[in-house]
């Protein structure tokens, strides 16, 4: 992948998409094949998984927010702790990404006093704080209720504008077609298809991805 | 001792479905209930006092409970409350562990001690493990006795401790992983707040029982409530003849614990209010 | 600890924690026997001969135990529901009763009546049965009140909304309690009751201090003989063996019967999707999917 790339990753339920977005941050370790962070080898045994993990943001389908901290400490909990930030600085920086995703007000609300899609856009403000190399969604709308998705959506794709590199787990296919630069088909634990949302979306080639594009469609 | 420790209380939100007696609780009509029944005593007193409508003898069966009884049941308790907390939180810890070499051996303490009954342990540790030791003091063996109560508590304390560490989501835990942070930040930033926030209605119901419980100590000798209770019971019967005196000897005694107790659950309810969070509700178990 | 790259967990070395965890439990309670063991040996034969004569102080404490609780079930659940009445002074008396029991040691309020009995005796009873009544009617009086909070917060478990539905279809105040509320509350209630039945159970001890002669009592009269240790490990294991099952009964039908969403244990997540069932199952350490599948994955610990 290329920096400032965006992966779209679909397939069925089962198919090993959240495996594979939990290897890259070595949250579970690849049987086999190896993970490569610019230029760097990963998976090897010198390399400590939090520092791997410090550069490569993580949102949840089911947001994960830290229930006891408000929306700024969320966002500000890996800078000052990771990142032994000062605490001023750190908020600092907390706000302004709050902002960026159309929080600035809900700074000090905590998870619970948020909405779903206010929820998804603190942890993709979490995510993208520690400055990371590439951020991992994790289905990050099919927890929401449909009125909420847009505004994640939104987000994400303003992330990409940006020039964010990213891997989205997502069976939202509009989306896909207008964000992605490229897109994998999984099923099984097995890419059975890859190539630009035009591709494999439109003009999908196996089978399997055919059947379901079409459900997804329908 | 009754299930009020394993009681729970508070919270509303919808992470935790948390039936609506619990945040429904009447403390107000408690507070209301213990103030109004203290004035009303103090009040009685007082006034037999001024009026020189009370006997002496009377005060004097009344001094040693009120006076070194209620200070001998306070240190037991403060005693007993941090030990049985350090233990429960460990074992606790311990049954909540993955690997069944912690969560077993936890799970087994756990249900030997909860089966036995704290007099029983009171006792035999009384009377038991100075044996081990040489030179057997009555010192010593109230220190066993002691600990007795610590480790009944503490088994109850486990199970709060246990419900707390369940009452986080993995999700988070995997949250802090991918930030990065190291387990024992993990443990530090997210587990142990949430948990302290979740278990202490309950831990203060448990703290409220150690004050009841540790009337047993009376029962191998140790000079707290019940035990110069008694005493002046006993002296009040032999010697006077009086049962009045005696009831309001009693009386007198269940007040001050009623007092005691209320104090503390109040106290720590006060705690929790300060540190409350939206969303973040109590353990039930 | 946690986050280092570490083998995947094989079935072997699952067994083996599990031998493990055994072997821990086998050694302290070997090092336990050994104290016990230590002063003076522990003489079997004098257990084995002498368990017998427990059998029926036990089966006293027993009777007193259940005597006291069916009777304090038809107080507190009278008082229950009087708590929860519309009339405010019942309300407030019932509460004050139930505060006042509750906030004071059951040892105080044994003694209490102890007194009182010891002085009038009435219906001039012989010194056993009067004992014995007195313990009675001090647990019944303990467990009538703590029951009366378990039935109150079972009533009041049962959600306003549902009450009101009930009274939109028709039903009157007695058939909205007898055929929405009470089924529901039963259900919640049944827990909290059978774990206050074990907490009588060990509370009925007490009443060796004013000399009924149940277990604890019988207990404290054989130490006279020497035998401690022995004695109080007849004593231990009888107490196990009425309370353990009962605990361990209940915790099971709780989890088999437990109507999702009701009750007053605390579900621990809202809602399970299976990315994220799996990591709970991966921790748990129970992880029959990826057995199944082949997926990769790794043994993660957290706790």
């Amino acid at each position: 992948m290329a920096k400032g790339d965006v992966l779209v990753v679909a397939g069925p339920s089962g198919s090993g998409k959240s495996t594979l977005l939990r290897c890259i941050n070595l949250l579970i370790s690849p049987d086999s094949g190896d993970i490569y962070l610019d230029g760097v080898k990963v998976n090897a045994p010198n390399i400590r998984p939090e520092w791997v993990r410090q550069q490569v943001g993580m949102v949840f389908q089911q947001f994960n927010l830290f229930a006891h901290l408000t929306a700024l400490n969320n966002v500000t909990l890996g800078l000052r702790r990771a990142l032994k930030m000062s605490r001023p600085e750190a908020e600092k920086k907390g706000r302004e990404l709050l902002t960026r995703v159309g929080l600035g007000h809900k700074a000090d609300a905590y998870p619970a006093e948020l909405s779903g899609g206010q929820q998804q856009r603190v942890a993709i403000a979490r995510a993208v704080a520690m400055d990371p190399k590439v951020v991992l969604f994790d289905e990050p709308t099919s927890a929401l209720d449909p009125e909420f998705i847009k505004e994640v959506l939104d987000t994400i794709t303003q992330l990409a504008r940006d020039g964010m590199t990213m891997i989205v787990v997502s069976h939202e296919m509009s989306f896909a077609r207008n964000v992605a630069s490229r897109v994998v088909f999984m099923d099984d634990g097995v890419v059975l298809e890859e190539g630009t949302p035009e591709q494999v979306l439109v003009h999908p080639t196996h089978e399997r991805t055919k059947t379901f594009v079409d459900k997804i469609l329908e | 001792m009754g299930m009020d420790a394993r009681r729970n209380r508070a919270a509303s939100g919808r992470k935790a479905r948390i039936p609506r007696w619990i945040s429904a609780h009447p403390r107000s009509s408690r507070a209301i209930f213990a103030i109004s029944t203290i004035l009303i005593l103090f009040g009685i007193l007082g006034v037999a006092r001024v009026t020189g409508s009370i006997d002496p003898r009377l005060w004097n069966l009344l001094e040693l409970p009120l006076v070194e009884g209620t200070k001998n049941t306070m240190i037991f308790s403060i005693t007993i409350i941090p030990l049985g907390l350090l233990m429960g939180f460990a074992v606790g810890w311990a049954r909540f562990s993955r690997h069944p070499y912690l969560s077993w051996p936890a799970t087994v303490y756990v249900d030997f001690v909860r089966g036995v009954p704290p007099l029983i342990m009171v006792m035999f540790a009384f009377f038991w493990l100075p044996t081990l030791f040489k030179g057997e003091t009555f010192q010593l063996g109230l220190a066993f006795a002691v600990f007795a109560l610590a480790v009944h508590t503490s088994a109850y304390q486990a199970e709060i401790f246990r419900a707390g560490f369940q009452s986080i989501s993995r999700g988070q835990i995997e949250a802090g992983e991918a930030m990065g942070l190291t387990y024992l930040q993990i443990m530090r930033n997210i587990i142990l707040p949430q948990t302290f926030r979740v278990t202490l209605p309950a831990l203060g119901n448990e703290f409220a029982l150690i004050i009841k419980d540790s009337s047993l100590l009376a029962a191998v000798g140790a000079a707290e409530l019940v035990y110069w209770g008694r005493n002046s019971a006993q002296f009040a019967l032999t010697n006077y003849g009086i049962i009045e005196w005696v009831m309001i000897t009693w009386v007198i005694i269940a007040l001050v614990y009623f007092v005691i107790t209320y104090l503390v659950t109040q106290t720590v309810a006060a705690v929790e209010h300060s540190f409350r969070v939206p969303g973040l509700g109590s353990v039930a178990f | 600890m946690g986050t280092e790259a570490r083998p995947r967990q094989s079935r072997f070395y699952q067994i083996w924690e599990k031998v493990a965890a055994v072997a821990i439990i086998i050694l302290a309670a070997g090092g336990f026997l050994f104290l016990l063991n230590y002063t003076s040996p522990i003489k079997w034969d004098y257990i084995i001969e002498k368990f017998p004569s427990f059998l029926s102080p036990a089966a006293l404490t027993l009777m007193i135990t259940v005597g006291s609780y069916g009777v304090g079930m038809a107080i507190g659940f009278s008082l229950g529901m009087l708590r929860t009445a519309k009339f405010r002074p019942v309300r407030i008396l019932a509460t004050g009763w139930v505060e006042a029991i509750r906030g004071t040691p059951l040892f105080v309020q044994i003694l209490l009546l102890f007194a009182l009995f010891s002085y009038y005796n009435p219906g001039d009873l012989a010194l056993p049965t009067r004992l014995l009544v007195t313990g009675f009617l001090a647990m019944m009086i303990n467990t009538g009140a703590y029951q009366a909070e378990i039935f109150r917060a079972g009533l009041q478990s049962v959600a306003a909304g549902q009450v009101e539905a009930a009274r939109a279809v028709g039903l009157g105040y007695w058939g909205t309690m007898r055929s929405v509320v009470f089924p529901q509350a039963f259900r919640v209630v049944i827990p909290p009751l059978t774990n206050e039945f074990i907490l009588m159970l060990k509370a009925s001890a007490l009443l060796s201090m004013i000399n009924v002669k149940e277990l604890t009592y019988f207990a404290k009269i054989e130490t006279f003989t020497g035998n401690l240790v022995e004695v109080y490990m007849i004593v231990t294991v009888l107490y196990l063996i009425m309370t353990v099952p009962l605990a361990k009964i209940i915790a099971h039908l709780e989890r088999r019967y437990r109507i999702p969403g009701l009750g007053m244990q605390q579900e621990t997540r809202a809602r399970q999707t299976r990315s994220s069932q799996s990591v709970t199952v991966r921790i748990a350490g129970l992880d029959l999917s990826q057995v199944r599948r082949g997926l990769p994955g790794r043994e993660r610990t957290f706790i």
